[in-house]
């Protein structure tokens, strides 16, 4: 309180009203946040009631943590779970690294026009929406009219079904996700490389560096809080895999590596408009996330001195 | 300059500010009101003073409601001449709220959310409806007010319409009174080429015949190895095996005449091994479970007009549409309906067309129009009703011939050019009858002036005549609503690793039983009790 009666309101106010135009460009984000990530943190008691839409909460039971057991309880509640976390685990060991190895490879370039196409190239794909990218999947991998299963039947080999197998679901998912995403998200580390001070280049060219040894030694060093602070963030993720893709890559024959949380809910909450159920998985979710991003930002402390808060 | 910056950064605070909440908004330009309609609605002086239209409409006063209700391909969503007919014929407005048929259910449960209720909701999930407590039952009203409606329903479509919850009826639907939809269908070219003369009818001889397409090269290109024998999936050979089917979710009727689920019929057993069979040897489909008249209609289409396909089970009008697109590069190419495949114990069948579908419910918002628009809707049931909605306006969509309509052209040359000008308007409930069907199917000329293509659909109709049989709707109990996300595509999945050999049959029974626990029995029994309360 002591520290508050010192505040200087008038000082505060002037400081304000000299930087209206800064405080107005950021009103519309503010408000973004306010009605779209706040406002619907008050309508999380959905997740407690049989919530009718036309009654209201008024008119709907309280069922307290009816639905948390119903998901809880579910028979397929560890497989989806697992199937989750298992995608993003492995979207953590080789989609995340991807972007990084990619903006260290561009930085090498030094012909700027080759360098400018590649990136114009590799951004390309993560314009495409999901479901022209699915289309694409489908037909690339199908084995009736698929290129890649032509090229496999000319080696005299039998056609795969891919799209059909649950063991080729999760690399389709992750190699997909790596040529869709490589060119946009290593635009961040490429902006993080650019920061790093060109003189620690030409000390080490001095001091007979290689270039590999550049890189190890200048320029991961030198983006490693950005590589961490996306890692925790990605590791709140854990829990969240985007729902198109996996909905329209998803059949019979692949849903039992294929079902994770997202069409989980979407099968059981949305499409039965169940929107309790769907809330009560949605709100479980980001409690668990929170925790993970939590605990990743307290390691990150702990061993490289660098965290979110 | 500083003026400049000041001017920038308001207008880009203002363009964020209406983008975030152009979002909240209601899309007024999705609302579409027939304009003639409006000036009849603006102008009604008018008609008073020539004093003749009052009393032929239904309504002395203007009766105005709105319609919510999602649309799709030719349909017109404004300048619909038969609804400004409709319209005029009896005095009302109707305030149309079109939306595209992808995430319908999404923007109902919005609209729900909203407060701002249309009088009506078509296409939209009946049990979903009656769970938020968002329409009223209307069969009091259809036998004071609407015996027309009631009149064109046969007993069987009781089952489609009445609602298990209450047994009660709670939407006006769209009736398309013709039963032929599907057909068995099979490349009579590429019977010519592996050498069969005889169209296959038994479960042997159809199985000779995917042989041969399998190990020949029946379509000719060169690859012995494209050709896919039996296209499609799985469900579509069920009646093959007396499991009288039509969709993949699998609720029939036992012996006894029980509402049960096909898994629990021991014919099922015996269909699980032969497709199991069928699997391995490479004659069913290994996309089987991506493509076919119950899974992915499209998908199915695309692989027989890559000229891949030997048979299938799917849609009558394929024939035609297939044997069209192939014949641009293979003259010799035909696709024929034929009759349906006798399985190994001598059973067949083809689902008929299921003549009751969508509809539109009346929302307690308009409780106290339910009266008029169930009046509405009686016209539109009436036989001057039925005239408009099948043939449209006389002297501009028909003319009468020794008494009767007949659609001239371009109306009857397609259906796209007929649905076009408003006809066959399937988003909105009414009668269709089989003559308006037959008359654009056949564009106006008699069997022998039609072309070839057209002649292989209209035999693929009826071929399988003496073995339709009517599908059983899927009865939406509480047990129903609430376990069917999570037990049905569980069990697809395992039907699909059985067929596929991943797992056994006793596996896949193993499996099935243990889904009992979790809900499928409160789903049997529940659906069985229904069953019963509905064929009372």
């Amino acid at each position: 309180m002591r520290r508050f009666k010192n505040i200087n309101y008038r000082k505060v106010a002037t400081k304000l009203w000299a930087d209206r135009y800064i405080y107005l460009m950021i009103l519309p984000v503010v408000v973004y946040y306010i009605i779209f990530k706040y406002w619907p943190m008050w309508w999380l008691r959905v997740a407690f009631y049989d919530f009718k839409i036309l009654k209201g909460f008024k008119g709907s039971d309280f069922v307290g943590l009816k639905h948390f057991i119903a998901f809880f309880k579910s028979p397929d509640f560890f497989q989806i779970i697992w199937n989750t976390i298992y995608l993003n685990i492995l979207s953590l060991i080789f989609a995340f690294p991807a972007p990084i190895i990619f903006a260290l490879l561009l930085n090498e370039l030094s012909n700027s026009k080759f360098k400018r196409a590649i990136q114009t190239v590799s951004y390309l794909p993560y314009f495409l929406s999901t479901v022209v990218v699915v289309s694409m999947i489908k037909t690339f991998l199908s084995p009736s009219i698929g290129t890649l299963n032509s090229i496999i039947k000319s080696l005299g080999y039998e056609p795969i079904h891919f799209i059909g197998d649950p063991e080729y679901f999760r690399p389709i998912m992750i190699l997909s996700g790596i040529w869709q995403g490589i060119g946009w998200n290593s635009i961040i580390y490429l902006s993080a490389i650019s920061g790093i001070d060109t003189e620690l280049y030409e000390s080490a060219v001095i001091d007979g560096a290689k270039r590999y040894q550049q890189i190890l030694y200048i320029t991961i060093p030198g983006i490693s809080t950005t590589i961490i602070i996306m890692l925790i963030l990605q590791i709140g993720n854990l829990l969240s895999v985007g729902f198109e893709k996996v909905y329209l890559l998803q059949n019979a024959q692949n849903i039992r590596v294929s079902e994770v949380l997202s069409t989980y809910v979407y099968k059981m909450g949305i499409t039965r408009s169940n929107y309790s159920f769907a809330t009560a998985v949605g709100l479980f979710n980001g409690v668990i996330s929170l925790i993970l991003v939590l605990l990743a930002n307290k390691l990150s402390k702990k061993y490289s001195e660098i965290s979110l808060i | 300059m500083k003026g400049f910056r000041k001017i920038a950064v308001l207008l880009t605070v203002f363009i964020m500010l209406v983008s975030i909440f152009s979002g909240c908004s209601k899309d007024k330009t999705n609302d579409k009101v027939s304009t003639e309609t409006e000036q009849h609605a603006t102008t009604p002086s008018e008609e008073t003073n020539e004093g003749e239209e009052k009393n032929d409409t239904l309504f002395k006063e203007t009766f105005k409601f709105s319609y919510m209700g999602s649309i799709w391909g030719d349909h017109p969503q404004e300048g619909n001449p038969i609804f400004d007919e409709l319209m005029k014929r009896t005095n009302t407005e109707i305030e149309f709220q079109w939306y595209p048929a992808a995430n319908y259910a999404d923007k109902v449960s919005v609209t729900l959310a909203s407060g701002n209720i249309p009088d009506m909701i078509a296409g939209a999930s009946i049990p979903t409806l009656i769970n938020e407590g968002a329409i009223i039952p209307l069969d009091e009203l259809l036998e004071k007010h609407g015996q027309n409606i009631l009149n064109s329903l046969k007993e069987e479509d009781y089952f489609h319409v009445r609602q298990v919850v209450d047994g009660k009826i709670y939407h006006i639907p769209f009736i398309l009174d013709f039963d032929p939809a599907y057909a068995m269908q099979i490349r009579k070219d590429w019977l010519e080429n592996v050498g069969i003369d005889k169209i296959p009818e038994t479960w042997d001889e159809w199985k000779a015949a995917w042989r041969a397409f399998k190990e020949q090269d029946a379509n000719g290109d060169g690859d012995p190895t494209n050709e896919v024998p039996y296209a499609g999936d799985i469900y579509s050979l069920l009646p093959a095996f007396g499991i009288n089917v039509a969709n993949k979710i699998g609720f029939t009727l036992d012996a006894e005449g029980n509402y049960t689920l096909m898994y629990e019929l021991p014919e099922f057993k015996l269909f699980l091994e032969e497709m199991r069979a069928l699997y391995k040897e490479g004659l069913l489909d290994k996309e089987f479970a991506t493509r076919g008249t119950f899974v992915n209609n499209p998908e199915l289409e695309k692989v027989a007009q890559a000229n891949l396909a030997g048979s299938m089970m799917t849609w009558a009008a394929n024939t035609r549409t297939t044997t069209e697109v192939l014949r641009e590069i293979d003259p010799k190419a035909t696709l024929i309906g034929v009759k349906p495949i006798q399985g190994p114990q001598g059973k067949r069948g083809i689902p008929s067309r299921v003549r009751v579908s969508g509809g539109a419910a009346i929302t307690v918002a308009a409780e106290d129009k339910a009266e008029n628009i169930i009046k509405f809707f009686n016209y539109v049931f009436s036989e001057e009703g039925i005239r408009l909605m099948s043939y449209g306006i006389e002297g501009v969509h028909h003319e009468i011939v020794d008494g009767k309509p007949v659609l001239k052209a371009p109306y009857n040359e397609s259906f796209a050019e007929f649905r076009k000008a408003g006809l066959n308007f399937t988003p909105f409930p009414h009668l269709f009858t089989e003559d308006a069907y037959m008359q654009v199917l056949l564009g106006g000329k008699t069997y022998e002036e039609i072309s070839e293509p057209m002649k292989l659909f209209y035999d693929a109709l009826y071929v399988g005549k003496e073995y339709f049989f009517t599908p059983i709707p899927v009865l939406n109990t509480k047990a129903y609503t609430e376990y069917q996300a999570q037990i049905f595509p569980k069990l697809e999945g395992l039907l699909a690793q059985c067929i596929t050999g991943e797992i056994s049959i006793e596996e896949f029974y193993s499996e099935y039983e243990k889904l009992k626990a979790v809900g499928l029995q409160e789903i049997l029994d529940e659906g069985r009790e229904a069953w019963k309360m509905l064929t009372k």
